[in-house]
């Protein structure tokens, strides 16, 4: 590449022909990982929507006509429907409600609040709907063994078994609703932040009261936060499958990404265009929802209503404040506290039965995870979450870095591109990569790489907006005075943009190396009994001979995890801030 | 601060004396909207920078003189034209070259400061002289880190980080590393609006004496008049794209190019007319206030032609016994002491005129007052368009 060399007024430098410079390597760097970032995500997508026409290398609408001769359709369709509309509508109202308690009345309970919207990341997916399997199961779940003392010692009744079950739709649909809470709070709360108090103060001044001003003013504000909210919901309803592959599926309840994985997994021959077909009734109704969002923002003026959001005056909610500050402890209790004690009990225990207090110790849990199927899991896990995490926010950050040297349609569309896996649930990519590359002419089923391309491909978006917003808070003006004390664009990208990217990138490997540790919708399609991961351990052992002191030690490592490095980064870079501005 | 300290900083010695240290002909540079609309930011600007010249760019915002301010620097790439320096070419659309930001050996001084928050003040100033191609021993870069602090007066603070100090001190580190390296050329963008009025003056000064003391040649731009004026060996003012006026602060002052410069660089009296006629280098404007001489005017009035008489408030001057031409009789309507001045107007046969002067006495309100001005002090322009 010959970039400009010495200002000598004969040399002719790389230029088109209005004198701009056509190989910077900023223009190299994002055509490059431009090029690699749309051949990763594209092809494995483009397999999955060519499957819907071609199937076992001809031309065929399998895929349509077998799915829809699928007898359990309407069933799956209905189920997950109900699951899905009936948890949203809950966390709409609980997040909702949460996110104006904590941004507009006197409710907020410092660090409390501030983990409510990361309860995600601290407890993943499977952790809580395992912990919810130990709490709820009709004999031996603690919650029922508790109700039933009290019931039966109080009230003089004579349970068995019951009276709650891990496996109704109750319990599905409120484990549902406890992981979209975070979803929903954290968009509302930042509509709140964006609405102006003083709308809601001048309702007030005119003669509304609290409730008055919250029908009149800021629910009419918040309208296109809601739309998001729901969206972004629905979106994640769809791709959990954690939840309903322990909870749903036992109770007969059908969630379509259940399906979907056993059509490829549990059946010999995979129905691959069965797979492809249901995979395509999410792309469609996701696709429905999108589009009744973008309507619906387009033709109301309040998404441009209020300006900077004055954090006056709070409401003072008085008597209420206690029982609004329950409610939200409730919710970590459910969410974090009830789920994550179930799987230390178990896991110290040896097993799930009568708590025997005295014995807890961590040597039952170090045992499990010391058994050779599960170590070799715990190690992948580890090993790829690691080279993922760092391989992406690499990737990312070059690509942002180049995009804001060298902005141009070319670093547009790569970075549009590698957003594209954040609007497909990862249960249909991982139907793309398997189609894709485990069979011929790649062969990689089963392989690490498999594995690797496909946590890279869910990867990316996170990867890609992180990255952009660190660099969105290095100043170009930073970049700028380096280049003009003299130094060269990789070394003003080494010496300025990274280490100010640095705590923003170190989230995002964080959120990254945290989900891959977590996954189970990717494992579950792509590891093998050869390369294990831990979800795809945690279904094996749930699904066939281990018991449930593995499967909970298993999930409470994950947790453990999470926790450790969210804790750390989030406590690093504060620290870090505090010594440059002290 | 004092600017008697030693300094290790070698003087600016350019590789060759040929040309003129900047020399831009025909810089083109355009901006498209996204409604499809075109807006020249440089429209076909060409001028030379003499080696140690200070150049103010003045202009309003958004007439395009930073723009042409980041063409210089190399972080705008122009549509067409030719920059050179001492000879070398940077940028030229013909021979398709263009020289890269960090291969210019040039300095800026950016608005924001743009000093680097995760490096201490000592690590920002000695990092120009870490990165380029020719890199001295460390501990001559020590030594010169500390030469150029202790000369901006902030040796104190070279363990610090940016957030911790002042905004005036942050302008002194952003100099500090503009300096270090002995560029040649060092860029202004407006170095001086986030700072508070006093600091303001104090660096103004201090930019103009380190200027003229290290011999750097600076281009520095600024919406602000009187700091043009403070500061500059010759100003240009920038008007959408164009150099609508290159000339000494004197010249842009009391002879302005056009009504347009006239305006922008300071309070202006202006009367309409029509030329009565021309003699020599003296032009008479025929008003409402009666004949009104300047002593000159802007090319191509001739007798006629519709034009503006104008002159500086601060030329006219109230009371006396003054008869010759430009002398009249007012009607004072309002006068106010203002500290350094007192600013009175006087209505003369429906013009308002404007006039400053250094008494500490403002007029009786609508008491008659004569005044007058010297054709010398008058310039005839023609109406803007």
């Amino acid at each position: 590449m010959s970039i400009l060399q010495a200002p000598k007024p004969q040399s002719v430098a790389a230029a088109d022909t209005r004198g701009r410079q056509v190989f910077t390597p900023a223009r190299v760097v994002v055509a490059v990982i431009g090029l690699l970032i749309s051949v990763l995500i594209g092809y494995p997508l483009l397999r999955v929507l060519a499957g819907i026409v071609w199937v076992d290398g001809r031309l065929s609408t399998a895929a349509i006509t077998e799915t829809l001769a699928l007898p359990e359709l309407g069933v799956v369709l209905r189920d997950t429907t109900i699951v899905v509309v009936s948890a949203v509508a809950i966390a709409l109202f609980v997040g909702s409600l949460f996110a104006w308690l904590n941004e507009r009345t006197d409710a907020r309970m410092g660090v409390l609040t501030d983990v409510l919207p990361i309860v995600n990341f601290l407890m993943p997916g499977i952790a809580t709907a395992v912990g919810w399997l130990l709490l709820l199961s009709s004999q031996a779940g603690y919650v029922n063994k508790v109700l039933r003392a009290v019931l039966n010692s109080v009230f003089g009744m004579d349970l068995k078994s019951g009276p709650l079950s891990a496996h109704s739709w109750y319990a599905v649909i409120g484990v549902y609703a406890l992981t979209l809470v975070p979803f929903v709070y954290l968009v509302v709360s930042a509509g709140l932040r964006n609405i102006d108090s003083r709308l809601e103060e001048q309702s007030r001044m005119c003669g509304a009261g609290t409730l008055t001003t919250l029908r009149r003013v800021t629910l009419p504000a918040l309208r296109p936060s809601f739309l998001s909210a729901s969206f972004l919901a629905v979106w994640f309803g769809f791709a959990i499958f954690s939840v309903p592959v322990v909870l749903a599926e036992p109770a007969g309840i059908q969630i379509i990404s259940v399906r979907i994985v056993h059509m490829l997994t549990e059946t010999y021959p995979p129905k691959t265009a069965v797979a492809i077909g249901l995979s395509l009734v999410i792309l469609v109704s996701l696709a429905a929802i999108w589009m009744l969002q973008q309507k619906s923002i387009r033709s109301q003026r309040s998404a441009m209503l209020g300006g900077k959001g004055a954090g006056t005056g709070r409401i003072p909610l008085g008597r209420l404040r206690i029982w609004a500050r329950l409610a939200m402890l409730a919710y970590l209790i459910f969410a974090v506290v009830l789920p994550l004690s179930a799987l230390v009990l178990v896991s110290f225990n040896g097993f799930w039965g009568n708590i025997r207090w005295t014995e807890l110790s961590v040597a039952p849990f170090l045992d499990v995870l010391s058994k050779p199927a599960n170590f070799a899991a715990v190690q992948n896990s580890l090993v790829f979450a690691l080279i993922v995490a760092t391989v992406a926010m690499l990737l990312s950050a070059c690509m942002a870095w180049a995009a804001v040297t060298s902005p141009g349609r070319l670093s547009q569309v790569a970075a549009a591109i590698a957003k594209v896996p954040a609007a497909v649930p990862p249960i249909v990519i991982g139907v793309g990569i398997v189609l894709a590359v485990a069979g011929p002419p790649f062969f990689l089923g089963g392989t690490a790489l498999i594995l690797i391309l496909g946590f890279l491909i869910v990867a990316m978006p996170e990867a890609s907006i992180t990255s952009e917003a660190a660099v969105g808070q290095v100043g170009h003006e930073l970049g700028h005075a380096s280049a003009l004390s003299g130094a060269s664009p990789l070394r003003t990208f080494r010496s300025v943009y990274l280490p100010l990217m640095m705590p923003g990138l170190a989230a995002g490997w964080t959120l990254i190396f945290v989900r891959i540790m977590a996954d189970v919708e990717m494992s579950v399609l792509l590891a093998s009994t050869g390369t294990p991961v831990i979800g795809f351990q945690l279904l094996s052992i749930f699904e066939g001979s281990g018991g449930y002191a593995e499967l909970a030690a298993l999930a409470l490592f994950v947790t453990i995890t999470s926790i450790t490095m969210v804790t750390i980064v989030l406590s690093t870079t504060a620290a870090l801030q505090r010594r440059r501005s002290r | 601060m004092s600017v008697t300290a030693t300094t290790a900083i070698p003087a600016t010695s350019p590789d060759s004396d040929a040309g003129p240290a900047l020399s831009i002909r025909q810089l083109k540079k355009v901006f498209h909207r996204p409604g499809g609309q075109d807006v020249p930011a440089v429209d076909d600007t060409t001028m030379d920078v003499a080696k140690g010249e200070l150049l103010v760019l003045l202009g309003a915002s958004g007439c395009g003189k930073s723009t042409f301010l980041r063409c210089i620097a190399g972080l705008e790439t122009p549509d067409s034209g030719v920059i050179e320096s001492h000879g070398r070419i940077w940028y030229s659309s013909q021979d398709r070259m263009l020289v890269p930001p960090e291969r210019r050996d040039l300095s800026m001084i950016f608005q924001s400061y743009a000093l680097w928050p995760h490096m201490t003040i000592r690590d920002n100033v000695a990092y120009p002289l870490t990165v380029g191609k020719k890199r001295p021993s460390r501990t001559e870069i020590r030594e010169r880190v500390d030469d150029v602090l202790r000369m901006m007066g902030i040796e104190n603070l070279a363990e610090q980080y940016p957030a911790q100090i002042s905004g005036g001190q942050q302008q002194r580190v952003a100099l500090a590393r503009a300096l270090v390296r002995g560029s040649e050329i060092v860029l202004f963008d407006e170095p001086l609006s986030n700072v508070d009025a006093r600091v303001r003056d104090q660096l103004r000064t201090e930019i103009r004496a380190m200027q003229q003391r290290l011999g750097f040649t600076a281009i520095y731009v600024t919406h602000d008049q009187e700091e043009a004026l403070a500061i500059a060996d010759r100003i240009a003012v920038i008007d959408h794209g164009v150099v609508a006026h290159l000339g000494t602060p004197r010249e842009v002052y009391l002879a302005p190019a056009n009504l347009r410069v006239a305006r922008f660089v300071g309070k202006l009296n202006e009367v309409d007319g029509v030329v009565s006629s021309v003699e020599g280098g003296r032009v008479t404007v025929r008003t409402d206030i009666g004949e009104v001489v300047a002593g000159s005017a802007q090319e191509g009035l001739a007798v006629g032609d519709p034009a503006v008489a104008v002159w500086r408030p601060d030329r006219v001057r109230l009371g006396g016994g003054t008869s010759g031409p430009n002398s009249w009789d007012g009607v004072v309507t309002s006068s106010h002491f203002f500290g350094s001045f007192t600013d009175t107007k006087v209505a003369v046969a429906g013009v308002t005129v404007l006039t400053w002067d250094l008494g500490d006495c403002p007029q009786p309100i609508q008491g008659s007052v004569r005044f007058s001005v010297a054709p010398d002090d008058v310039r005839a322009l023609k109406p803007m368009p």
